[in-house]
């Protein structure tokens, strides 16, 4: 070859190669990028096909196989020492041959598919001169073997691919690690973040994981990938990496004899939890992608970190609204106690220092009032326990079929004194079936219907009460001929501690409605108050019949 | 010798409930005897030999079911329950032990008068006996029954549900006592809703206006009571429908 000849071809093979270098930094993805890689090679080396693949922790990858321009449809999986790539897995650099018809280490189905006869193989290493991905090149055009040249130019191009593919690679898995994160900052519930740090991992580095937190003293499995076994051995190695904040487990001088490679989690200096990690013999992490794991671990160990306050910030704030109710609990009773303590303190004390200056009509008021007086309290009593039982989880519902009359009855019986000068009328059929309720409830409900009923209307008015079965539900109306509720407290009127604004007179912690529509509710049913056009309000509640 | 009123054990550590009935039940014929622990309660069953024992639960040494229990071994006294625990278990597990009312605090002093008088009253059902509550008159021995002057149909499931709870009058029998007395061992659900479906038409049949105080109440959740005395609380209702 003569000198200028050999310059062009210089100059051709230098273009080339900067063409590669173009075409690589400006794709977008790995295929596409290992696509034009082959591409590239083949002009570059003169061969009639070639392909390239990623390093995976399996071994090496190969699914671009091309024929000239064309596309082959062929992969496959190289482990280590298996091909010419998992030869270079082992033995680095790269391989060449002009005889592979007799050449021990090409796999037999790519020399038959491709008709190898002669070859290139290159590995591609990152800083650490860890293989990372490789490209082949085979038969070059003419029939004569390739040359010295040839490979240098390989060489080359494996270089500027090399920090391409690096960066891709890179890229590639800081997008998973940002997608990680979000996905993590979209999560709340606590399981939700478990299960996210999971399927990251599963997702990222094909393994399955565990992670096990603390609780009451010892280590709880809070996830786990479908098939990881959680044995006695495994829970001894994950403890142990818990207590000691170092790793354990398999690839570990302690308990190896484990399945999984077990990590603590540190957040702040402290150890909150563990990670157990599926172990997948002889499988290669890239240094990047160890570098991700390691960002992955943080991530999680943070995530975790934040969901174990937030359920302790949880827990707070809700002691704080059990504050603030008993805080308002303890101002109402201080109030709605008193007044009726006041007056039972009068009446009695009035009786026992009147020595004899009162005529026995004013004792009889006098004990009259304390009598009166002493059952409101009791009333009020029942109303918080009430409240406080449904609210703490102390009583349950005993729901039978009942006779709403009967309910009716009983409420009226108990508040017997109150209910006694006071005309109660009823429109309820005779053969209205049993409905299901719990009684107690309903007949608190309807104690506290009537105590109403009966406090906010004048006491010659009657009280009415209407049931009746409609679209399977039972229906019922108290109504009453009194003063109404203003209409901008209809919407408040079942609100703790709301009481109408009433001229001096009222009494009774305003829970009375609040507690009917939590025992309405808890049967499933609603309740709602009124204005009657004609006066007075009605109170109409529906259950389930 | 004095005449003496029925010997009533009053066991209750509050002072109070013991100031009150000490001053309300000997004016009502009783003569009482007070104990302020189960130990004592006991101890004191033995040598008195009560009518009738009044029997608070929460006592500073054992539970009073516990008390409750041991009577019922080898004392013949019926026992009335008063405690502040109104839950419905407590009330259905006292009556279960033995006890044979149950009155919650706070209470009034009518009610618990009556109660007693229902307990220490010995209704014997034979055939010549008439009960007379109100309107009501149930003619044991003829099976009849009547409101006023009003003669009343009865089935024979009504009847003999009326006919245990005169039997049992003024005090207040389980759901699980009534089913066993009306028809032995059966499936208790359907037997509960078969002995309300019973009482429903029985107190429709007996007072077709719901307005006035019952003859038989309701106890939420325990189970019920034939009245032996007239209501206090007479109440001005119409009906309508």
């Amino acid at each position: 070859m003569d000198d200028s000849s050999a310059r062009k071809e210089t100059e051709q093979s230098l273009r080339s190669l900067l063409r590669l270098s173009e075409k690589l930094n400006s794709t977008p993805d790995l295929d596409t990028l290992l696509d034009s890689l082959v591409e590239q090679l083949l002009d570059l080396t003169g061969a009639e096909s070639g392909c390239a693949g990623l390093r995976t922790s399996q071994g090496m990858s190969c699914s671009r196989f091309f024929q000239g321009p064309r596309l082959v449809p062929l992969t496959y999986q190289c482990a280590p020492g298996v091909g010419w790539a998992g030869w270079l897995i082992q033995h680095g650099s790269h391989y060449l041959t002009d005889d592979a018809a007799h050449d021990p280490v090409i796999v037999p189905e790519v020399r038959e598919r491709l008709g190898v006869r002669s070859g290139i193989a290159v590995a591609i290493t990152d800083s650490e001169k860890d293989a990372i991905a490789f490209f082949e090149v085979y038969n070059k055009k003419g029939g004569a073997g390739f040359t010295n040249a040839d490979l240098d130019y390989s060489l080359a191009a494996a270089q500027i691919a090399s920090l391409a593919i690096h960066n891709r690679l890179l890229y590639r898995n800081l997008s998973a690690l940002a997608a990680f994160s979000q996905s993590l900052t979209v999560t709340s519930d606590f399981d939700q973040v478990l299960e996210v740090v999971g399927h990251h991992i599963e997702m990222n580095f094909n393994r399955r994981s565990s992670l096990l937190l603390p609780v009451n003293g010892g280590l709880t499995a809070r996830y786990r990938s479908a098939d990881f076994v959680l044995s006695e051995s495994e829970l001894a190695a994950a403890t142990w990496s818990w207590k000691h904040g170092q790793d354990a487990g398999r690839s570990t001088d302690i308990l190896s004899a484990a399945q999984a490679h077990y990590m603590p989690l540190k957040a702040r200096g402290q150890v909150i939890g563990v990670l157990g990690l599926e172990v997948k013999t002889g499988a290669w992490f890239s240094n990047v992608q160890r570098q991700l794991f390691s960002a992955f671990v943080s991530q999680c160990a943070l995530a975790i970190e934040r969901g174990l306050l937030e359920q302790k910030l949880r827990r707070l704030r809700f002691l704080e609204e059990s504050d603030k109710v008993r805080n308002a609990v303890l101002t109402a009773i201080s109030h709605d106690v008193r007044a009726p303590l006041a007056a039972i303190t009068a009446s009695l004390s009035g009786l026992l220092t009147s020595d004899g200056a009162l005529n026995q009509e004013a004792e009889r008021q006098l004990l009259e009032t304390a009598d009166t007086e002493a059952r409101r309290l009791h009333r009020l009593v029942n109303n918080l326990l009430s409240m406080t039982r449904l609210e703490t989880g102390a009583s349950t519902m005993k729901t039978e079929p009942s006779d709403l009359l009967d309910v009716v009855s009983t409420a009226l019986e108990e508040l017997g004194a109150s209910a006694g000068q006071r005309q109660v009328s009823f429109d309820i059929p005779e053969d209205l079936p049993l409905v299901p309720m719990d009684f107690g409830l309903i007949t608190h409900v309807f104690i506290n219907l009537f105590s109403n009923a009966f406090k906010y209307s004048p006491p010659d008015q009657p009280v009415e009460i209407r049931g009746r079965i409609m679209d399977d539900q039972l229906e019922v109306l108290v109504v009453d001929r009194g003063v109404g509720v203003p209409p901008e407290d209809l919407g408040r009127a079942f609100d703790k501690f709301y009481r109408v604004a009433e001229n001096g007179s009222s009494s009774g912690l305003g829970l009375g409605l609040a507690i009917c529509k939590a025992f309405i509710e808890a049967h499933n049913g609603r309740i709602s108050l009124e204005n009657n056009p004609i006066g007075g309000a009605i109170v109409r509640f529906v259950i389930p019949a | 010798m004095e005449k003496q009123g029925p010997r009533v054990l009053l066991v209750d550590d509050e002072e109070s409930i013991q100031r009150t009935l000490s001053a309300v039940l000997p004016p009502a014929g009783y003569t009482i005897y007070q104990v302020r622990n189960g130990k004592e309660a006991l101890r004191r069953a033995q040598s008195i030999r009560p009518d009738l024992i009044l029997l608070d639960l929460g006592l500073p040494d054992m539970d009073g079911k516990e008390v409750i229990r041991h009577l019922r071994e080898w004392a013949i006294a019926p026992i009335i329950v008063i405690s502040v625990r109104d839950e419905e278990s407590e009330k259905v597990s006292s009556l279960d032990i033995g006890a044979r009312d149950y009155l919650t605090k706070p209470f009034s002093i009518p009610e618990l008068l009556a109660r007693m008088r229902a307990t220490l009253r010995s209704v014997v059902a034979t055939q010549d006996d008439v009960f007379r509550m109100d309107d009501l008159r149930v003619d044991l021995g003829r099976r009849e029954v009547f409101v006023g002057e009003t003669p009343v149909k009865l089935t024979a499931t009504e009847y003999d549900f009326l006919k245990v709870l005169i039997h049992h009058a003024g005090n207040v029998r389980t759901h699980h006592q009534l089913i066993r007395e009306l028809w032995g061992r059966t499936q208790y659900q359907d037997a509960v809703h078969l002995l309300r479906v019973t009482l429903s038409h029985l107190r429709r049949k007996l007072q077709p206006d719901p307005t006035q105080p019952r003859y038989i109440v309701t106890e939420p959740g325990v189970g019920y009571r034939l009245r032996t005395e007239s209501s206090g609380y007479p109440r001005k209702i119409r009906q309508h429908s």
